[in-house]
């Protein structure tokens, strides 16, 4: 099936891409929570987006595509957001004598610090191969069997997601939706059976698949890989920059 | 008496609820030698793979060059006896192609650079390099067919055991896969429905039905034997 | 819909690194765990379990017109496979969910876990261990996965206000955050109740030995829940509920009062005591408040008696088709 919009980007080659994905990781790390130190009525200034815009727009991802996946996992945030101006009615000076109810700045600038983090993410995310990212964890301290489970999770993610896709399609081409809601609950419910009788048959294929190569129950990962000159001055370049932004 | 690179003896074996899967199969395959295996759904040829294969321990002997194999021989032996399951979605399973590839002869022992190397071979063979970087579900399904494979492969095995190796496949995958399982030269025994592709492959034959071995001979004799074929599910077939 | 993930903007980083720290040393714990156990031979399955909870997450159930909830899965993973690999679980569907579809924030990552995985799988597994004990029938099993999840799911989500003023980033009052929340989640947690139950019935029945010790307790019943179990279930609910919406009732906010009351965060910059500038303020104020204080304490009154007594009408209705389908099975069997 067509997963390809997942992982799309991060097959693209650039000299974003070809950083080391620790320098990556803490490079965003160090950038989102430089981010979300700044005091509560402080709005990010422009700066703050040449991070993330520099290292989307010389890898190649396409802006459009960030906005829209920010726009996607924003609802959480925007509905919370939205009550600020309601409860925080303290008054906030701006240039002079504006003055604002401190609900709104507030808003504002968690909305800003909510985009430019993102979009640090998305930075990360699509300019990093899965596997690669996984390397990078487990040789930031990440437990062993937790990247193991990751791994999986990931292989197998793909598969369920089509399965799950498909036993909805078919529940869907019966569904004329005049049914009462217990049973569309039923319904929910014999989709989530079925899905988990699969996963579970999964499972057994795949460990037997897995004992005929010689599993004895301990995974090793392959080719570690070694910080280069690049990796070092980019993340010390973004340290210097966050550095700079905040305090001076 | 012939000497067998796999032979069976006797074996048998039995599901939890009492249903008898294998009934004392008797067989041998030489090296080098195609094994075409056919029968009707339920007949026990996947029981049959595993149990060749070791992953199921049924009664009777399995030998290897004449060795009967015990479990812990099996578990030494693995990569020798190479199975390929019937679905690639269950055989792939590490983050890349390469990986997958590589995890066979990891677990051999081989160090890392050994592994690399016999994965850049296999991945030759199979016309995979360009997606050694690849997931899995980036691949095609004939890639992963042949991916599966390789994955095999790269263990060096002495003998494939196939369950239903061109199931889901397009007519060009299918006519590749031919293609390549007939320049191996390991031996082989290949559970299939797909009777022109055990007639093209396999010179020789073995028909099994509710677990015990009907025939075993060549294979224009038996395919192309409308009553034995027909009295067991299945049709006949011939050459064009 | 309600997505629990937590944006790193809303949390400070002395929160953030603090449930880091925590949620990652419970990681730590829980992975030498798992590794020393034979479950590393269960590591095919916990991928793939944790590939179902995911895909289960996307099937919507819709609560009331207009919301719906998502399965959680914490809850259903620690009876499965215990606490330490269900927290595994969780925690590695959570890392998938911030990098791949960038849902939850990096940051956000310790409070997440911490909430979503950690609270629910040693919680819920604690609970219902005490509660199921030894070969628990039909009815007793629903109780006790009702109990664990229900309190598993709530506690996980009453976390996300505390996290936020702890922060202080998003000013609001804690009391009605707090129970908006758990409200809501109540709703959420009785859908994944029966869910969780369902599927645990589904394991018993296909797949018994997956449950290791916890099969033999279980074994004995099966994946229904007796008309008596839902109905309780609902009223239990709609109980809590209603609690909840009385409570809510019965706080007066001032709004302006509460921040004040207990605010350590003075703005630098708050206006100075001129005339113009506070009229100018009032009238924002009147603006952006949602119900004058004074309305909302009988409304919410109403609201909530409305809301059980929905309940109630909803659950009866439910009753009288179940009797039927009931007699319509029987007469097939």
């Amino acid at each position: 099936m067509h997963h390809h919009y997942i992982d799309r980007f991060a097959y693209q080659d650039s000299p974003i891409h070809r950083l080391d994905a620790r320098a990556k990781i803490l490079a965003v790390l160090v950038y989102s929570t430089v981010l979300i130190s700044l005091p509560r009525y402080v709005i990010p200034s422009a700066w703050y987006a040449v991070l993330p815009f520099t290292m989307l727009v010389w890898a190649g991802v396409p802006l459009r595509f960030v906005a829209k996946h920010t726009l996607l996992v924003s609802p959480f945030v925007v509905c919370l957001v939205a009550f600020a101006p309601v409860f925080d009615r303290s008054l906030v000076r701006l240039h002079g004598t504006w003055t604002v109810a401190g609900g709104w700045v507030a808003a504002a600038s968690i909305l800003v610090r909510f985009v430019l983090g993102m979009a640090a993410l998305i930075a990360l995310a699509s300019t990093t191969r899965f596997p690669d990212l996984l390397r990078g964890l487990r040789r930031l301290g990440v437990p062993h069997i937790l990247v193991l489970q990751l791994q999986f999770l990931y292989r197998y993610l793909f598969l369920l997601l089509d399965q799950a896709m498909h036993i909805r399609q078919a529940r869907t081409a019966r569904d004329a939706g005049k049914g009462p809601l217990a049973w569309r609950w039923r319904g929910g419910a014999g989709q989530i059976g079925m899905l988990l009788v699969r996963t579970l048959e999964q499972a057994d294929r795949t460990h037997m698949a897995m004992l005929a190569r010689g599993y004895d129950g301990t995974i090793q990962m392959v080719r570690p890989g070694r910080w280069r000159q690049h990796d070092w001055a980019f993340l010390l370049a973004t340290i210097v920059y966050v550095t700079v932004l905040r305090w001076w | 008496m012939p000497e067998y690179l796999l032979s069976a003896e006797g074996l048998s074996y039995r599901y939890d609820d009492g249903t008898d899967a294998l009934v004392k199969v008797d067989l041998g395959i030489g090296p080098g030698e195609k094994v075409g295996l056919i029968g009707p759904n339920g007949s026990g040829k996947s029981t049959l793979l595993l149990c060749l294969g070791g992953l199921l321990t049924g009664r009777g002997a399995v030998k290897l060059d004449g060795r009967p194999l015990t479990r812990s021989d099996f578990k030494a032996s693995r990569g020798q006896i190479g199975l390929i399951f019937q679905s690639p979605d269950d055989q792939l399973f590490m983050p890349t192609l390469e990986e997958d590839l590589a995890f066979g002869p990891i677990n051999q022992g081989l160090d890392e650079h050994a592994a690399h190397e016999r994965v850049h071979q296999v991945a030759d063979r199979m016309g995979l390099d360009a997606m050694l970087g690849r997931a899995p579900h980036h691949l095609s399904m004939g890639q992963k067919r042949n991916a599966a494979i390789a994955a095999v492969l790269a263990m060096k095995p002495t003998i494939l055991l196939m369950d239903e190796p061109s199931s889901n496949l397009d007519p060009r995958s299918r006519r590749r896969l031919i293609k390549v399982l007939t320049d191996l030269d390991t031996a082989m025994l290949i559970a299939s429905h797909d009777l022109a592709l055990v007639g093209c492959l396999c010179r020789r034959v073995m028909l099994i039905d509710e677990g015990r071995m009907v025939a075993d001979g060549s294979t224009t004799e038996i395919l192309g034997n409308a009553e034995l074929m027909e009295s067991h599910g299945l049709e006949w077939w011939t050459p064009r | 819909m309600l997505a629990m993930h937590m944006a790193n903007e809303l949390l400070t980083p002395v929160v953030a690194l603090l449930f880091m720290v925590v949620s990652a040393g419970v990681l730590m714990l829980a992975s030498a765990r798992v590794g020393a156990s034979f479950e590393q031979d269960r590591i095919p399955l916990m991928g793939v379990l944790g590939a179902f909870v995911f895909a289960a997450q996307m099937i919507n159930f819709p609560i009331l017109p207009g919301t719906s909830g998502h399965f959680g899965g914490g809850v259903l993973l620690a009876i499965l496979l215990g606490p330490h690999a269900a927290t595994l679980v969780m925690t590695s569907i959570l890392i998938v969910q911030c990098l791949i579809f960038q849902d939850g924030g990096l940051l956000a990552l310790g409070t997440n876990v911490f909430n979503l995985g950690i609270v629910p799988a040693y919680l819920g597994y604690a609970l219902f261990r005490l509660m199921a004990g030894l070969r628990p029938s039909g009815g007793r099993l629903y109780a006790s996965v009702f109990v664990a999840t229900l309190v598993g799911m709530v506690a996980g989500a009453a976390m996300v206000p505390i996290e936020v003023r702890l922060s202080g980033l998003f000013v609001a009052p804690m009391h009605k955050f707090l129970l908006a929340m758990i409200g809501l989640h109540l709703l959420v947690g009785l859908g994944e109740a029966i869910i969780t139950f369902l599927v645990i019935g589904y394991v018993v029945r296909v797949r018994p030995g997956l449950l290791g010790p916890v099969a033999d307790r279980v074994s004995a019943a099966t994946g229904k829940i007796g008309l008596k179990g839902v109905l309780a279930s609902f009223f239990v609910v709609a109980l809590l509920l209603g609690g909840v919406v009385a409570h809510w009732a019965s706080e007066a906010p001032d709004a302006l009062e509460s921040i004040t009351a207990a605010e350590g965060h003075q703005p630098a910059m708050v206006a100075a005591n001129e005339n113009e500038t506070i009229s100018r303020a009032t009238a924002w104020q009147e603006r952006t408040a949602l119900l004058p204080d004074y309305r909302w304490t009988s409304l919410s009154g109403i609201a909530g008696t409305a809301l059980t007594l929905a309940m109630v009408w909803l659950v009866g209705r439910g009753l009288a088709r179940r009797r039927k389908e009931a007699q319509g099975v029987a007469s097939r069997e």
